[in-house]
């Protein structure tokens, strides 16, 4: 199973031993800390009084509210995906296929927002659209708002998905096309939309997933009126205190998204067609002429307001107080009690999460590490099959193990409720599949021949582990615990279940705060949303510095 | 007919074609031979419309198409690397002209047929393309750029990438298609074997420039200069004024240019004018290759058909058939 720096005639028992702690502790973890609570969720929403009942279930699907609720999430996942592929498609085009000054530093600048914690995306959209909004429009509790941030935040995974295949797609497929007489609209959608259509439904697919489950968007700007399924476990847990519904919901959640990984990879397998790669540098070409510089100026145009307004008017209202430009909010931030109603000084909310981010990030480290070193170098099919149990978290929502945390971690040994540790283990959770998502491409891209090479110069195997693996793995290592740290900064759909009024996280302070009345609570939020995303920022810079060129993205 | 004036294509601080002329008339097939850089295929690419000229025109049948948008051409292109639709069966990739040309469905599917018959590729319509073998999906690409009967085929060094006996085996093939279609074709290549197989004319390109138009027999037995002579594969051009202080024969011709001696036309006489060292000698299946050194450090590359074959060392004087001798410019 693993190859390379281990040594093969190693004293077997040690080797058993090894064996069993690098795939045990991931094993144990997910054991432990996701299919535990996931099956509690189950059996208390069909087995709430210990016999087996569809009540609660059947509640659901009485409930016209609750019909609406799980309606909602559907289509508002479905239109937000159209529109950020329709706004985002020509974004792809322009980055794949024409070289121009500057477009490094943008295909890094449209990632921003997607490695913004959600409530700060919520936050920025209140700034320029909620009732207080620059734009003095108030479109809080539509879905026009809604929409706009899902698009806002999703850009960059149509940007990256489609345009990685597009700067590769052989530029004679359509030069084909159009000597066999298509016209430019003909031949794209004839030829060069249809050889796109994997990436575009990896894209679509994402997209929906992350609309779908969607938390603090909604939470913050759909407030009161509109719920997704997310948001509706939160209220009947922490507000109605009705268990039975909400753990039918989160059952109803987690087939939905269930239905969705499996109807994407059923497409994937049927639709593999080779194509013919080729490398970008064939493909791009010079952006001379008016007609190019039209389309990409016009694309700037559209990336700028959708992307860069929202931030700008967040970090512009953070520092405008009602007596002109300052730092008020900012001065206010160590306050607590008075007239910040926080129970908790908010500067205290940011200690604790660089600490459950420096926690969460070992954590994810440690399991996410040893479940790299078995999917990155094994081979079998085994490992495969690790590797899709550990992606599980991903396409589980957040809401749903924070809701399982609460529910199932409260007797013996496993009584973490009223532990703090029970934060950075959540984030951790939340952060295992990115880890690994990083760390294993890193790993498996070593490429064999460097070990041949110092097998025959005379390194013996320890020796070669020491100088060619260990040095890549520990890089890898360091970009995936940057990365857990990053989600642990957001985190926010875990946390707001388990989190206790007196251990308050950036992102749950800054949703509480704008949960409350006045312009200095409003300011402060928005204060601490550029704090929390120059802190992500930083985090994310460190770890593209140290990620070796393309491997490990996603 | 096709008239390409005066063109010129620039990329940046590049030149890539170079002020050239070219006429193919109907029903003619013309090969462009240069080595990979020399701008053929950008000639090819801005007749078919898919690149922009800095200047000159091309027109067809006297009409200005510089300007006209690739789609609107009529033309055949047949592709390096073919570029078939991966996404679409074998039948669909032929059908897809047939389709921008507005057709009736069974009209397409009767034409399909038909063509693909005529590649020797019937009944294999329904198959992807992911799986046909390098000259099966030759025959689609054919196929597909034949069907919509264009007015006029060009063709991007279509065998560039298949090995050498299959190559040979499609020349072939294609010659026979291309001589029963009766159609005015443009093929771009860097084998001087295709180009000398297939044309009625070749065009002999370099460095965006054309070097020498000229059936294959005048191209073959008598290159303009230097760079088709080296081109074609003649490596014994000597200057006339060394051949003469070397006691060589000599024709008449320029003073500036060189004097060919072609490598098959020597035979050995006690007599003969060349004499030398071998220095080297390779085995080519029906003959050696020897490299003779001369005086002055001249060297000559010699065909060796006869008996006993010389070794490496070996002292030979040599005589050489005046059918074998010519001059080119410089």
């Amino acid at each position: 199973m693993i190859r390379g720096f281990i040594p093969a005639r190693i004293d077997s028992l040690r080797w058993i031993a090894a064996r069993s702690v690098v795939v045990g502790i991931p094993l144990g973890f997910i054991a432990i800390f996701f299919l535990y609570p996931v099956t509690s969720i189950i059996w208390r929403g069909l087995n709430p009084d210990g016999i087996l009942s569809f009540d609660a279930l059947g509640e659901v699907f009485a409930d016209g509210d609750l019909r609406q609720v799980a309606w909602f999430t559907l289509w508002q996942a479905a239109v937000s995906t159209l529109v950020t592929i329709v706004v985002a498609l020509p974004g792809a085009y322009i980055m794949s296929q024409y070289r121009f000054r500057g477009r490094s530093v943008l295909r890094a600048a449209v990632t921003v927002p997607l490695i913004l914690p959600t409530v700060v995306v919520g936050v920025a959209f209140l700034a320029l659209a909620g009732p207080r909004g620059s734009l003095g429009l108030d479109l809080a509790g539509s879905i026009w708002i809604i929409l706009l941030a899902h698009t806002f935040y999703n850009y960059a995974v149509v940007v990256r998905t489609v345009g990685g295949l597009w700067s590769h797609l052989d530029p004679r497929m359509e030069q084909a096309a159009r000597v066999l007489g298509a016209g430019r609209m003909r031949a794209f959608f004839e030829v060069t939309l249809p050889l796109l259509r994997p990436a575009i439904a990896a894209a679509a697919s994402i997209v929906f997933l992350f609309s779908f489950t969607s938390f603090g968007v909604i939470l913050i700007l759909g407030a009161p009126r509109r719920a997704t399924l997310e948001v509706e476990i939160f209220r009947q847990t922490a507000q109605f205190l009705n268990l039975p519904i909400a753990a039918a919901l989160a059952i109803l959640q987690l087939f939905g998204v269930f239905l969705i990984l499996s109807v994407y990879s059923r497409y994937q397998e049927r639709r593999a067609i080779e194509l013919n790669l080729r490398p970008a540098e064939e493909v791009e070409r010079s952006a001379a002429g008016w007609k190019p510089k039209m389309v990409i100026g016009g694309n700037l145009v559209l990336m700028g307001l959708l992307l860069f307004v929202p931030l700008g008017v967040l970090i512009r209202r953070s520092v405008t107080t009602s007596t002109g430009l300052g730092l008020d909010f900012y001065r206010n931030l160590n306050q607590s009690g008075g007239r910040t109603t926080l129970a908790v000084p908010p500067t205290e909310a940011m200690v604790n999460s660089l600490l459950f981010a420096l926690v969460a990030s070992f954590i994810a480290l440690l399991v996410g590490g040893l479940a790299s070193i078995v999917v990155g170098y094994g081979r079998s099919r085994w490992s495969r099959w690790f590797d899709s149990l550990l992606m599980l978290p991903l396409g589980t929502s957040a809401v749903t193990v924070g809701f399982g945390f609460l529910i199932s971690l409260d007797k013996g040994v496993l009584n973490l409720r009223t532990n703090w540790f029970l934060i950075p283990l959540a984030h951790a959770l939340v952060a295992v599949p990115f880890v690994i998502r990083v760390m294993a491409p890193m790993i498996r891209s070593i490429d064999n021949r460097l070990r041949e090479a110092a097998a025959v110069l005379g390194a013996g195997p320890v020796r070669v582990g020491r100088e060619i693996d260990l040095p890549i793995v520990a890089r890898a290592g360091l970009v995936g615990a940057g990365f857990a740290a990053a989600i642990s900064l957001g985190e926010f759909g875990a946390t707001a279940f388990i989190v206790r009024p007196n251990v308050l996280t950036l992102p749950v302070a800054i949703f509480r705060l704008i949960g409350r009345p006045g312009e200095l609570n409003f300011g402060m939020a928005m204060a601490m949303s550029v704090i929390l995303m120059a802190v992500t920022g930083i985090v994310m810079m460190l770890v593209e510095r140290l990620r070796p060129g393309d491997v490990g993205t996603f | 007919m096709l008239e390409v004036r005066n063109l010129t294509v620039r990329f940046g601080d590049i030149t890539a074609v170079d002020e050239l002329n070219l006429t193919v008339g109907t029903g003619e097939i013309v090969c462009v031979l240069g080595p990979s850089g020399c701008g053929k295929s950008t000639l090819l690419r801005v007749i078919a419309g898919l690149e922009e000229p800095a200047s000159g025109t091309v027109r067809w049948e006297g009409e200005d198409i510089t300007r006209l948008p690739v789609h609107r051409r009529g033309f055949g292109l047949m592709f390096q690397d073919y570029a078939l639709f991966p996404h679409r069966s074998v039948a669909a990739n032929v059908a897809f002209g047939l389709r921008m040309q507005g057709l009736a469905k069974n009209e397409i599917r009767r034409r399909v047929a038909e063509v693909l018959g005529r590649v020797g590729l019937a009944g294999m319509g329904n198959r992807g393309t992911g799986r046909l073998s390098g000259g099966q999906q030759q025959r689609v690409a054919l196929a597909r750029a034949i069907a919509p009967s264009p007015r006029l085929l060009m063709f991007d060094e279509p065998l560039g990438s298949l090995d050498r006996g299959l190559r040979e085996h499609l020349v072939i093939e294609l010659s026979e298609v291309l001589s029963g279609l009766g159609i005015t074709a443009l093929y771009v290549t860097h084998d001087q074997e295709e180009a000398l197989a297939l044309a009625d004319r070749v065009m002999v390109m370099n460095s965006g420039r054309v070097e020498q138009i000229g059936s294959p027999q005048e191209i073959w037995s008598q290159p303009r200069n230097e760079f088709a002579a080296r081109f074609l594969g003649f490596n014994n051009l000597v200057r006339p004024q060394s051949a003469r202080r070397l006691g060589w024969p000599v024709p008449e011709g320029p003073e500036d240019g060189y004097v060919v001696y072609r490598p098959d036309g020597f035979g050995v006489d006690p007599d003969g004018p060349f004499f030398g060292i071998v220095r080297s000698r390779t085995y080519r299946g029906d003959h050696f290759l020897i490299m003779l050194r001369s005086e002055g450090d001249t060297s000559l590359q010699i065909v060796v058909r006869w008996q006993p074959v010389p070794a490496v060392n070996d002292e030979l004087r040599l005589r050489v058939d005046p059918a074998a001798v010519f001059r080119v410019g410089p």
